[in-house]
């Protein structure tokens, strides 16, 4: 079980959490001029590297907020938790 | 039979217990260590919006006022309780404070079930059920943490009563009541058990 | 004679309190403070258990949780429990062991023929033979052959507790080392955590004979804990095991009960530091017919001899590659017990014991090594020879007690991704590069010498200390006396390959030969090699032999052991119960139950309830009546007359906001823009792939305020796919959206004489059709309580859904049955809404759609289309699949024989009559009986199902099968005039 740092309520157990993935690019703006090809990669395809990660968790039995985390997939090291706004979390941890 | 009448002025003394309407027996418990209660006689406003409001807190956990206590649960979202004032006193309040355009207010009173740990015991029966540190003391003042128990969500407001003792009041969906003490007090022992073996940590 | 190996005096047992206890049927007598072992030991029991795979006679070989031989089977019936290992089982009255090897007992083996049959059976040799006619005519068999405890059939009787902490360090392990640290972190004002998994905190200062500040050790054990005690932010945890570390060092503990009302319990503790002081595990030695009863670790023999006072032998051959073995030369002499000889397989051996050993007239033979063993049920002799194959003699004895080095116990910190390095001093794996948070001192960590392991975990406390913001002055560990000769020096393994029969592994039976054939048939890295042989993997995990095993392959592909590595440990690091993790989360407690905020009142109506996640009325029986009269009866009420509903579950989501409607239009297929205030749409959601997700009705109370009824079961996913959309994607709409739903209760009024029931309750709304039509909604008082009417049907009947405080929906479902009565209303359940539901063929997302279904599949293509703004799930629409013809779309199906039962989940075969094997062309989704038409129905899914309305299928139903018909999939009302009464 990981420890998560919610940029709101700090750190909490990970089963608090329901992961959301890779960060993704905003959704398209005019999903009718995609073609299929070009919207399957927006729905699927993502980078899955190996070591750090851009990755977006919602807090869902606390409270409630979605943020990105980087964690390094490798080690499970959290390097920066964030708001997905630019308001400053009172719990915000950024790279050392 | 009486009605609650969400327009009267009448104070808001009997809230029909979320224990009692959902068929469980007991209501309180008393422990070595520990004594749980629900509580029927608050009322509670949930305050919603897109900006910060001046004069209530901005930051998770943070808690201001008195009686009522308004708790920030994130940015936007606060729960104001109150012992004293009705349900639509509490929100006539919040409605008079310099709110955003776009702001709600409405009466949580009925959707929420609550129950009063005290005792040295308390901070153990809570570790058991979820994985904050309870054991660490109300250093700050007072907080609120909207945390996990079991398979249900529980915002956890701790303060501090008149005599310095530690206080848990556990604020959940009213569906959940039943399920919940149920589990409290199927935990309590244990807890007692813990408190009594380490009293000090 | 009882106990015939128990000494006169001395151990830390209580000879005031006797205790009896059975094993194999025979009655003993032991003390508190024993355990099985030394109990079943100081009675002169020899044969314990069989071993896996060839039926040998086991005894006892070590004193610890690493034991490979002496597993027994404690308890009786659901409390049984299989695998002990004899020395961790504390003495308890009345205690009932039993061996679990061995047919017809454990002391005459008819198994044994495998033993006289040995070359038969090498290390995998069911990947070779056995296989005509196949391997599964022969599997039952060999399984049979081998094996350890047999798995219990009944629920485990027992109940388990759990508990969360945090504390900013936690020590593993009680022995000097700990004991020392966490003293020290203890003064710092840390929040310590001291956890020992043995039944008494000490470690190896429990059996070795130190003395500390001139007292014996146990007595400077007992002050340390008494002052542990007394530090408020100290926990001391015994008979507690470390069972594994985690990511973000979250580490778990079971705990052994004594006493209480729970068995076990699991903790999860949350440290900031881990400080691992878990000492290091003897290893065995490896020559032929290493395996005999009588044949033990030298520090067993210790510790058996100092804390329990038995004598586990009474002539001794010690044989040894290092320096730690002579101490139990020492102390068995001080019982006046007779050493035979010491063999030590190293040249030569340091003047201070060579002197030792000449005052006590003791043998010693260098540079020599075991040749081979005698004895059935006990060791008898042992033939020595020189390390170059040159026979020495023979010795008889009926203890011999070995030691091969010494492991570190590092598992922990391989399970948190410590490295480990080869030290070639300690022939040993070492702590190499430490995981973050974590340190590891003492025996553990590869260091010798009470005194510099006290003064390292001294050290290492105040730098923990420091780092976490207590710094303190270092205080002086206690003077160290009378201790044992503590060099690590191990000579390097000395292994002759041509000698048969040297056990590696004593658990699974596995021996030199095995690990030889591994390597010839090329499974030479340490992982295939472990796979291969099974070396490591029994219940034990080799934690006496693995280091051995390592060893051993790194000499027979000529590598050193540091290049051929160790295998991955992982946790738990002794077996956990499932009970413990299971805690509490079972049975009443597994899954949450929410409760309908009339509930007393359906419990008042004899309700039936079923769990969907809330509890709720399935039907109310009246008197005797069955469950299929109930139901038909209560749909028959609802269509002729009033039946009331408890749907408070329903999502009443509130969303709000100028950009409101904006929202709610990106999220749904329909329009919802140009729904007018007053009004409700029942929509379709999908999620990015086009596919169904929920179906619900949408409510405009004014501009800017819509209430979302979300499908029951969906409610918290919708919410939580609101704030998703709304937080990640579109923060610039102002919307609020928030659940209500628990503070509304929300009662149905469906039938002919709904409306007059409402009028009759009394409400200051206009029921009239024209000022309430349906699929609209008003908001004023009923009953004198705040109320929301909206007029949408689930049921096909005259509808109105009430909402109205959630704190009144007891009484006023009592005010409703009461006005209703003069119109003949019953309460009705889920069973009767379903029938309701399935005769106007409307949808239930997740019976009648699935993972596959999009809006054209259940016929609402038409809406999706007709809208050109964009909504989620849209682009996926037009994608290949979606538009290909041939998806399985929702119609009706009716039996040609009207009293045949049709279920769901049925599958529709092409044509009459037809039978399996053949392609499934869709399958029932929804079924029942109509009360109202008097016949079976179905909703159902099929290929271009739309397109072949009238034609005939097969159903195949469970065995049966019959014909049906396609139909459309509406049975009752299909021009809903009843909707507009």
């Amino acid at each position: 079980m990981l420890r998560i740092i919610c940029p709101y309520c700090g750190l909490r157990d990970q089963t608090e959490f329901r992961f959301g993935g890779e960060s993704k690019p905003r959704r398209p703006s005019d999903p009718a001029a995609l073609s299929d090809t070009e919207w399957a990669g927006y729905l699927f395809y993502r980078e899955n590297p190996r070591g750090l990660l851009n990755e977006r968790w919602v807090h869902s039995y606390g409270c409630g907020q979605w943020f990105e985390l980087v964690r390094d997939t490798v080690t499970h090291e959290l390097k920066r938790s964030a708001p997905l706004v630019d308001l400053p979390g009172p719990h915000q941890v950024s790279d050392d | 039979m009486e009605h609650t009448r969400l327009n009267d002025s009448d104070l808001a003394q009997s809230m029909p217990s979320a224990l009692q309407q959902s068929g469980t027996a007991s209501r309180t418990y008393t422990g070595k260590t520990l004594v749980l209660a629900e509580s029927t006689n608050w009322s509670i406003v949930r305050l919603r919006s897109n900006e910060s409001i001046p004069g209530l807190p901005d930051e998770t956990g943070q808690c201001s006022g008195g009686d009522p206590v308004t708790l920030c649960l994130r940015p936007g979202e606060w729960l104001s309780l109150s012992k004293i004032l009705t349900p639509q006193q509490v929100r006539s309040e919040l409605m008079s404070l310099a709110l955003p355009p776009l702001a709600t207010a409405y009466d949580n009173t009925h959707g929420l079930a609550v129950f009063r740990l005290q005792g040295s015991g308390a901070p153990w029966l809570l570790s058991k059920l979820s994985g904050l540190d309870y054991l660490a003391g109300v250093n700050s003042g007072t907080r609120c943490a909207q945390t996990r128990m079991a398979h249900i969500s529980v915002l956890v407001y701790f303060h501090e009563n008149g005599a310095g003792d530690s206080v848990f009041d556990l604020l959940l969906d009213r569906s959940y009541a039943r399920y919940y003490w149920e589990l409290l007090l199927a935990s309590a022992p244990h807890a007692d058990e813990l408190a009594s073996t380490s009293p000090h940590y | 004679m009882t106990e015939p190996a128990r000494l006169q005096s001395g151990g830390v047992i209580d000879r005031r309190k006797p205790i009896t206890f059975r094993f194999n049927g025979k009655t003993y007598r032991g003390y508190e403070g024993d355990n099985l072992a030394s109990a079943l030991l100081a009675n002169g029991v020899d044969v314990f258990a069989r071993s896996f795979k060839y039926h040998r006679p086991r005894g006892v070989f070590s004193a610890g949780e690493e034991e490979p031989c002496a597993l027994v089977e404690t308890g009786e019936g659901a409390s049984r429990v299989p695998t002990c290992r004899a020395p961790m089982v504390p003495l308890t009255e009345g205690l009932v062991a039993n061996s679990q090897t061995g047919w017809p007992s454990v002391d005459f083996d008819l198994g044994r023929v495998i033993d006289f049959t040995h070359g038969l059976w090498p290390a995998g040799f069911y990947n070779k033979t056995f296989k005509w006619p196949s391997w599964q005519s022969w599997e039952g068999l060999i399984r049979k052959s081998a094996g350890l405890g047999r798995p219990l059939t009944e629920p485990d009787p027992d109940h388990y507790e759990q508990v969360n902490i945090h504390c900013d360090l936690l020590i593993c392990g009680s022995g000097p080392a700990g004991l020392m640290a966490a003293l020290t972190a203890g003064r710092a004002g840390l929040r310590v955590m001291l956890v020992e998994q043995a039944e008494h905190f000490g470690g190896s200062l429990n059996w070795e004979q130190y003395q500390l500040d001139g007292k014996p050790c146990t007595e400077w054990v007992e002050q340390v804990l008494e002052q542990l005690r007394a530090m408020k932010p100290v926990i001391t945890l015994q008979r507690t095991t470390v069972t594994g570390i985690y990511d973000h060092n979250v580490t778990t503990l079971l705990q052994r009960g004594q006493d209480t009302d729970w068995r076990e319990c699991f903790w999860t503790v949350r440290p900031k530091h881990i400080l691992l002081c878990s000492g290091a595990i003897e290893q065995g030695l490896i020559f032929p017919s290493n395996d005999r009863p009588g044949i033990m670790l030298a520090s067993a023999v210790r510790h058996y001899l100092n804390r329990y006072a038995v004598r586990p032998g009474n002539r001794v051959v010690v044989a040894t590659n290092n320096d730690t073995a002579y101490q139990t030369v020492f102390d068995l002499a001080r019982e006046r017990l007779q050493v035979e000889a010491v063999i030590d397989c190293r040249e030569t051996v340091s003047e201070a014991l060579l002197q030792r050993l000449a005052d006590l007239g003791t043998t010693l033979l260098t540079n020599a090594r075991i040749r081979g063993t005698q004895g059935s049920r006990r060791i008898r002799s042992v033939a020595i020879e020189d390390n170059d194959g040159k026979r020495i003699g023979t010795k008889k004895c009926d203890l011999l007690a070995v030691s091969g080095g010494w492991a570190p116990r590092v598992h922990l910190l391989a399970h948190a991704r410590g490295s480990l390095r080869f030290d070639e001093v300690s022939q040993s794996f070492l702590p190499d590069a430490l995981p973050r948070e974590i340190s590891i001192t003492g025996a553990a960590n590869g260091t010798a010498g009470l005194e510099e392991l006290l003064a390292e975990s001294v050290r290492a406390a105040c730098a923990i200390a420091g780092a976490l913001g207590k710094p303190m002055e270092q205080p002086k560990p206690p003077i160290v006396t009378a201790a044992i000769t503590e060099s690590r020096r191990v000579s390097p393994a000395n292994l002759d390959t041509t000698q048969p029969r040297q056990w590696i592994d004593l658990a699974h039976d596995v021996t030199l030969g095995d690990a030889e054939l591994a390597v010839r048939e090329g499974f030479v890295s340490v992982e295939h090699f472990k796979r291969y042989t099974t070396i490591g993997m029994s219940v034990d995990q080799g934690k006496t032999g693995n280091l051995n095993a390592f060893i051993a392959l790194g000499a027979l592909t000529g590598r050193p052991a540091g290049e051929v590595g160790t295998t991955t440990f992982r946790p738990p690091y002794t077996p956990v119960t499932l009970g413990a993790i299971a805690g509490r989360n079972i049975g009443e407690f597994y899954a949450p139950r929410r409760y309908l905020p009339a509930h007393l009142t359906h419990a008042k109506l004899n309700a039936c309830f079923e769990d969907y996640d809330w509890q709720r009325p399935d039907y109310y029986p009246l008197d005797k009546e069955s469950a299929e009269a109930a139901i038909q009866r209560e749909v028959t009420t609802v269509r002729n007359a009033v039946g009331v509903f408890d749907n408070s579950p329903i999502g009443k989501i509130e969303v709000c906001g100028p950009d409101a409607a904006i929202f709610l239009d990106r999220l749904y297929i329909n329009n919802i823009l140009s729904l007018p205030a007053g009004r409700i749409r029942y929509g379709l959601m999908l999620n990015e792939n086009g596919v169904i997700i929920d179906d619900g009705v949408c409510i405009r109370l004014n501009e800017d305020h819509f209430l979302v009824n979300s499908t029951s079961a969906a409610v918290s996913r919708i919410v939580a796919l609101m704030e998703q959309w709304l937080q990640c994607e579109w923060p610039e709409l102002r919307v609020l959206v928030t659940d209500r739903t628990s503070d509304w209760a929300n009662f149905t009024l469906a039938g002919p004489r709904a409306r007059d029931t409402l009028s009759a309750l009394g409400t200051n709304i206009d029921l009239a059709p024209a000022a309430l039509p349906h699929m609209a909604v008003s908001t004023g008082t009923v009953m004198g309580l705040e109320a929301r009417v909206a007029r949408v049907s689930f049921s096909g009947e005259l509808s109105f859904e009430v909402n109205v405080p959630a704190l009144a929906a007891n009484d006023f479902l009592e005010a409703v049955l009461i006005a209703g009565a003069a119109h003949g209303i019953a309460p009705y359940g889920i069973e009767a809404l379903m029938i309701l539901r399935t005769e106007k063929g409307y949808l239930h997302v997740g019976s009648d759609t699935d993972g596959s279904s999009t809006p054209d599949d259940v016929g609402w293509g038409w809406v999706a289309r007709n809208k050109s703004r964009d909504f989620i799930g849209r682009r996926s629409l037009y994608r290949e699949a979606n538009q290909a013809a041939g998806r399985k779309q929702l119609i009706g199906l009716e039996t040609l024989d009207p009293g045949r039962a049709i279920h769901a989940g049925g599958h529709l075969l092409i044509g009459k009559d037809r039978s399996p094997p053949a392609e499934t062309d869709g399958w029932v989704t929804s079924a029942c009986y109509s009360p109202t038409l008097g016949r079976y129905i179905a909703l159902a899914v099929l290929c271009s199902g739309p397109d072949r309305i009238g034609e005939i299928l097969t159903v195949c139903d469970g065995n049966q099968r019959f014909n049906v018909k396609v139909v459309a999939p509406v049975f009752y009302d299909p021009e809903n005039k009843r909707l507009e009464n």
